[in-house]
């Protein structure tokens, strides 16, 4: 007797572009799976947050933290993987749409880690998510990449029109010089790194302090 | 037909039964995929599944509807059924066992069906009898229940006659009368009997009264036979003189209940009878036959259901016109369903709180105080104003919340994952307008003032959800209420209950964050500053800062086992010279190296993963003997002091890799030191990491060991039948595989009873030597809080893994619960054996 009951725990329409196998594989992996794509959360998010929340479900086998494809920092998702199935299937039952860190995260069921997968695949580094993203989202980087661009290039027409005068009015100098930052921005994060670094941290407290200059 | 087209409207959000999938709400690329999933509209498919969620939601809403949705539903089901028998049969019986808030509504359904199309509905019946039949041989009692709560629907609703009902309630109760009584099974049966009664006992007592009257006799004459059971220690709620309310007997309590409506003539105005609204109808109709049911053998080890056991918030002695009387069938019937429908929805929060927030609709208006509607009604203002008008009247949300919470609190463990518990309140508290936020608020304070005379394990279930549920609601919280709490005894279960809070408030979120929610006083109870790895390797003045900084180098190098051995000796070398012993050399070997192991891998888990796999050969050549792996639990636990979801995750983490093991950091739990942060949650969660793990082992080989004899004997039948030299030799070959696995199952299994005989001989002693001090001191030990987590934490090890423990349990009591042991420890061991029956 079927139950009437809908389910919760069962994996979403998404599936992997770039999943090497055939559909039937898929549907077999996904059947057999003990690990969750956890999507929507904020850069700052930590392991240890993640680690809090999902191991309220079960035993956790490990955490693959999703990351910027450049900068090689999170960029908004993670897979968690777990010794056992149930506690997968649980996790969609319990866990997907509740909060982390003050966002509402989603999980779904996933074929598996396989190497290659923990880095975002949009053109700019994160997510392709964050490449279109219209709103502005102080946890992920602000406005979404096609998105900030506009935003920077009509405040640089702007300011152009404003001040490009051949006599410019005291105060402005301060707009004109962050827009030339913006430009160079790109460029300067290479020289710079451990400004950047500090930025980061005084950005996102969750970061331990002292935290040792070595990346892995 | 109507039910094509519009009728569907009638719950807003009409497609919640018909997609199997969830509704996802990614939009983007993925939406065309969604869409071309989706089956065109008004395929015969299409008509199937409507009349199914037709059925599924019938008399969801409480309106004066019901009588004509009633009859439409019944004349669709008259001439669609054939159509569709297979659906509409399955669907009715979903109906019946997983919508226990409708029973009344499905029953009149088919007493209507009946009347119109008799043969239909017999071929209905069947198929439900049926299904009735197969519960019964599976012993699914919950089921069970719920069937023999519908054929009392059925009386009603005139589809089958009272005295055949009453011929399947005395068969049920065959088993009172048994001379080798099997009490779980009895009292499992006289329940499901009594559980009935206040759908069906109105009718039966107005048809066949003295036939009733014989049946509750035959129930007395059992309870008093039986006489009442005290709940044991280990099972209780709260301890203490000054008990919230008094517990008794469920099933004496539930008998009690049945008395009280008995003297009220069995009317209960709360029960919806929609049997009434068809009266000369059914009277019209020709009854079915109820066939004789078959009962399972009875038997010692089986599990059965039995009532809910009394947990109580809201609920007060004093006469309350905002909730039901504890006493009352109303009571009882809010509690069965509420209960039920949070177990039965267990895979679907979303739906479940629907549901119970929706409870009001299920049963007659005007008793319950205004739900402030959701959206839906918005526009629909006549409603709104005779809504208006009924302020007064029982709380649901406060009715549900009690049971949310008397679910999640179940003693020995909670019946489905407590993570569950936390989602479905958070459910719960959405709804725009819900009352369940300003009711869970009074619940929690509520909870609150009772701490201090809680079950332990019990507090610890609640300091585990509250902080996740308010990190679900941006940490906001009437902290200055709870103000008075801060002068208690820093052991206080109530200040315990604050300070875990706070602590598990920052893992889930992070220390600037959680300190800005917080008024200062409570503030104060936070650590002064945020989480922070020990800084004490990197201090200059540090006397081995030379070598230290080459070690570090060489780990970051990921130099070999060889050259970061090469710095050790040098370390050990320098110290003997100082004048130390060999075995203090060592230590301080071990400590910069497990210290430099962990600074390096500071930045997150996944980091001290991999130094750890890098130089895990060092890390056990320094953990060779019992001594050195306590002495690594210890430095690990000074490095990690102030964060201690992070040493929680290393103990695991290097218990996983066999550098330390399960017994040192038991030891270490016990040593003193720990002993004074006894009202700490972190050391008990470490704790039970650790059994878990040992247990996870065992089971793991034991799964391994079974499919390698699974696969032998089906290999073997293949074997046999064509044998050669060939098959022989592999099936030798996957003997020897077996015998290996069964081998290292012993070597598990011996592991796992020698780490649960350390564990209670620990708690054992340490009880004993407190007792020993009490007396000597002529103080009550109850009074110290110390004392009282020990025990509290005992009980809660007992409980929790009594399955494990009681394997062994003749082992047990010959070496740890020996007869000069207090007996007051001893008591909650012997009581373990009373558990065997609960889930």
């Amino acid at each position: 007797m079927a139950s009437i009951i809908s389910h919760l725990d069962v994996p979403s329409s998404y599936r992997d572009q770039q999943y090497r196998g055939t559909s039937n594989q898929m549907v077999q992996d996904l059947s057999s799976s003990t690990t969750l794509y956890v999507g929507n959360l904020s850069f700052y998010t930590s392991e240890e947050q993640i680690y809090e929340l999902f191991s309220k479900v079960g035993e956790i086998k490990r955490i693959i933290m999703g990351l910027d494809r450049n900068q090689k920092t999170p960029c908004g998702f993670c897979f968690v993987e777990y010794y056992h199935r149930d506690d997968a299937l649980d996790c969609m039952k319990y866990v997907n749409s509740t909060k982390l860190d003050e966002r509402i995260i989603r999980t779904d069921l996933d074929p598996g880690f396989r190497e290659g997968r923990q880095f975002g695949r949009g053109k700019s580094g994160g997510q392709v998510r964050d490449e279109y993203r219209p709103d502005y989202d102080a946890g992920r980087g602000g406005w979404g990449h096609l998105q900030r661009i506009k935003i920077e290039r009509e405040r640089e027409m702007a300011v152009k029109a404003n001040y490009e005068a051949s006599d410019v009015p005291t105060g402005a100098e301060e707009y004109k010089s962050r827009v030339n930052n913006a430009g160079k921005a790109k460029r300067a994060r290479d020289d710079e790194d451990d400004d950047d670094e500090d930025e980061r941290r005084r950005q996102n407290p969750r970061f331990r302090e002292h935290d040792d200059e070595d990346e892995e | 037909m109507s039910y094509r087209r519009g009728y569907e409207g009638r719950r807003e959000g009409g497609g919640r039964w018909q997609n199997d999938r969830p509704r996802n709400n990614r939009s983007g690329p993925y939406d065309r995929q969604r869409q071309r999933d989706r089956p065109p509209v008004d395929e015969p498919e299409d008509i199937e599944m409507r009349l199914k969620s037709l059925i599924i939601k019938i008399g969801d809403k409480a309106s004066s509807d019901l009588k004509i949705n009633l009859t439409k539903m019944a004349g669709i089901l008259s001439t669609d059924y054939q159509k569709f028998p297979e659906t509409v049969a399955s669907t009715f019986k979903s109906c019946i066992t997983e919508l226990p808030m409708k029973t009344a509504v499905y029953g009149t359904l088919l007493g209507l069906l009946n009347v119109k199309n008799h043969e239909v509905t017999s071929r209905l019946f069947d198929d439900i009898v049926a299904a009735a039949k197969e519960s019964l041989a599976k012993s699914e009692w919950q089921k069970v229940k719920y069937y023999v709560r519908y054929f009392g629907e059925l009386v009603n609703a005139n589809v089958i006659l009272p005295a055949a009902y009453l011929d399947l309630l005395n068969d049920l109760l065959a088993a009172v009368d048994e001379s080798n009584l099997i009490i779980s099974y009895a009292d499992c049966m006289v329940y499901i009997v009594l559980a009935a009664l206040p759908w069906c006992g109105k009718g039966l007592h107005e048809r066949k009264p003295g036939e009733l009257q014989r049946l509750l006799a035959r129930v007395e004459k059992y309870l008093q036979k039986r006489g009442d059971t005290h709940t044991i220690d280990l099972l209780k709620t709260y301890r203490g003189e000054n008990l919230p309310y008094s517990v008794s007997d469920p099933l004496a309590h539930l008998w009690s209940i049945i008395q009280n409506l008995q003297n009220d003539k069995w009317e209960i105005t709360m029960m919806l009878q929609p049997y009434q609204l068809f009266d000369e109808e059914l009277n019209q109709a020709l009854q079915h036959e109820l066939p004789t049911f078959e009962l399972p053998q009875p038997s010692q080890d089986a599990l059965y259901i039995a009532p809910n056991a009394p947990f109580r918030i809201f609920y007060t002695e004093a006469p309350s016109d905002k909730f039901p009387a504890a006493d009352s069938a109303s009571y009882f019937v809010l509690q069965e369903i509420v209960h039920d429908t949070v177990l039965l929805f267990e895979s679907n929060r979303k739906e479940c709180a629907k549901y119970l927030l929706g409870l009001h609709n299920n049963f007659e208006s005007g008793l319950f105080a205004t739900q402030i509607t959701e959206g839906s009604d918005k526009s629909n203002e006549e409603q709104k104003d005779t809504i208006m008008e009924q302020a007064d009247g029982w709380v649901l949300s406060e009715i549900v919340l009690e049971h949310v919470f008397g679910t999640m609190l179940r003693l020995p463990s909670p019946p489905v994952k407590q993570v569950y518990f936390a989602a479905l309140i958070i459910e719960l508290c959405k709804g725009e307008n819900s009352s369940a936020s300003q009711s869970l608020k009074k619940a929690v304070h509520i909870l609150f003032e009772r701490l201090a005379d809680m079950d332990a394990g019990l507090i610890s279930r609640l300091y585990n959800w509250f902080p996740h549920h308010l990190s679900n609601v941006g940490f906001e919280w009437e902290w200055d209420a709870w103000e008075g709490a801060l002068s208690l005894d820093p052991l206080h279960p109530q200040l315990c209950f604050i300070r875990e809070t706070l602590e598990k408030e920052v893992r889930l979120s992070y220390y600037d964050r959680v300190k800005t929610t917080l008024p200062d006083e409570i503030a104060n109870l936070m650590a002064s500053e945020p989480p922070a790895p020990s800084q004490e390797l990197l201090s200059p003045s540090h006397p081995h800062h030379d070598a230290v900084k080459q070690l570090l180098g060489k780990l970051k190098m990921k130099q070999d086992a060889d050259a970061l051995n090469d710095t050790l000796v040098a370390i050990r070398k320098q110290e003997i010279e100082n004048g130390v012993t060999q075995e203090q050399a060592d230590e301080t070997a071990r400590e910069i190296f497990t210290q430099a192991v962990l600074l390096l891998g500071s930045k997150s888990f996944s980091h001290v993963l991999n130094v750890i796999e890098r130089c895990l050969d060092v890390l056990r050549g320094l953990n060779q003997n019992p001594a050195e792996r306590l002495h690594s639990v210890r430095i690990i636990a000074r490095f990690w002091k102030s964060n201690t979801q992070l040493l929680g995750i290393l103990l695991d983490k290097f218990m996983n890799y066999r550098i330390i093991d399960p017994t040192s950091i038991i030891s270490w739990i016990f040593e003193s030191e720990q002993l004074e942060q006894v009202g700490r949650s972190y050391l008990w969660e470490i704790l039970h990491v650790t059994l878990n793990k040992v247990i996870n082992r065992a089971q793991h080989v034991q799964t391994k060991l079974d499919g390698f004899r699974d696969v032998y004997n089906k290999n073997e039948v293949i074997r046999s039948e064509n044998p050669s030299a060939e098959s022989e030799a592999e099936g030798q070959q996957e003997q020897v595989a077996i015998q290996t696995v069964e081998k290292s199952l012993e070597t598990v299994i011996r592991e796992q009873k020698e780490v649960f005989m350390v564990v209670l001989q620990k708690f054992t002693q340490t009880l004993q030597d407190m007792y020993g001090r009490f007396e000597a001191g002529g103080l009550d030990p109850n009074t110290d809080f110390t004392f009282r987590w020990v025990n509290g934490w005992y009980k809660d090890v007992l409980r929790m893994y009594h399955k494990e423990i009681s394997t062994f349990s003749t082992t047990l009591e010959s070496l740890v619960f020996v007869d000069h042991l207090d007996s007051r420890i001893k008591e909650p061991f012997h009581q373990l054996k009373q558990l065997r029956h609960r889930a």
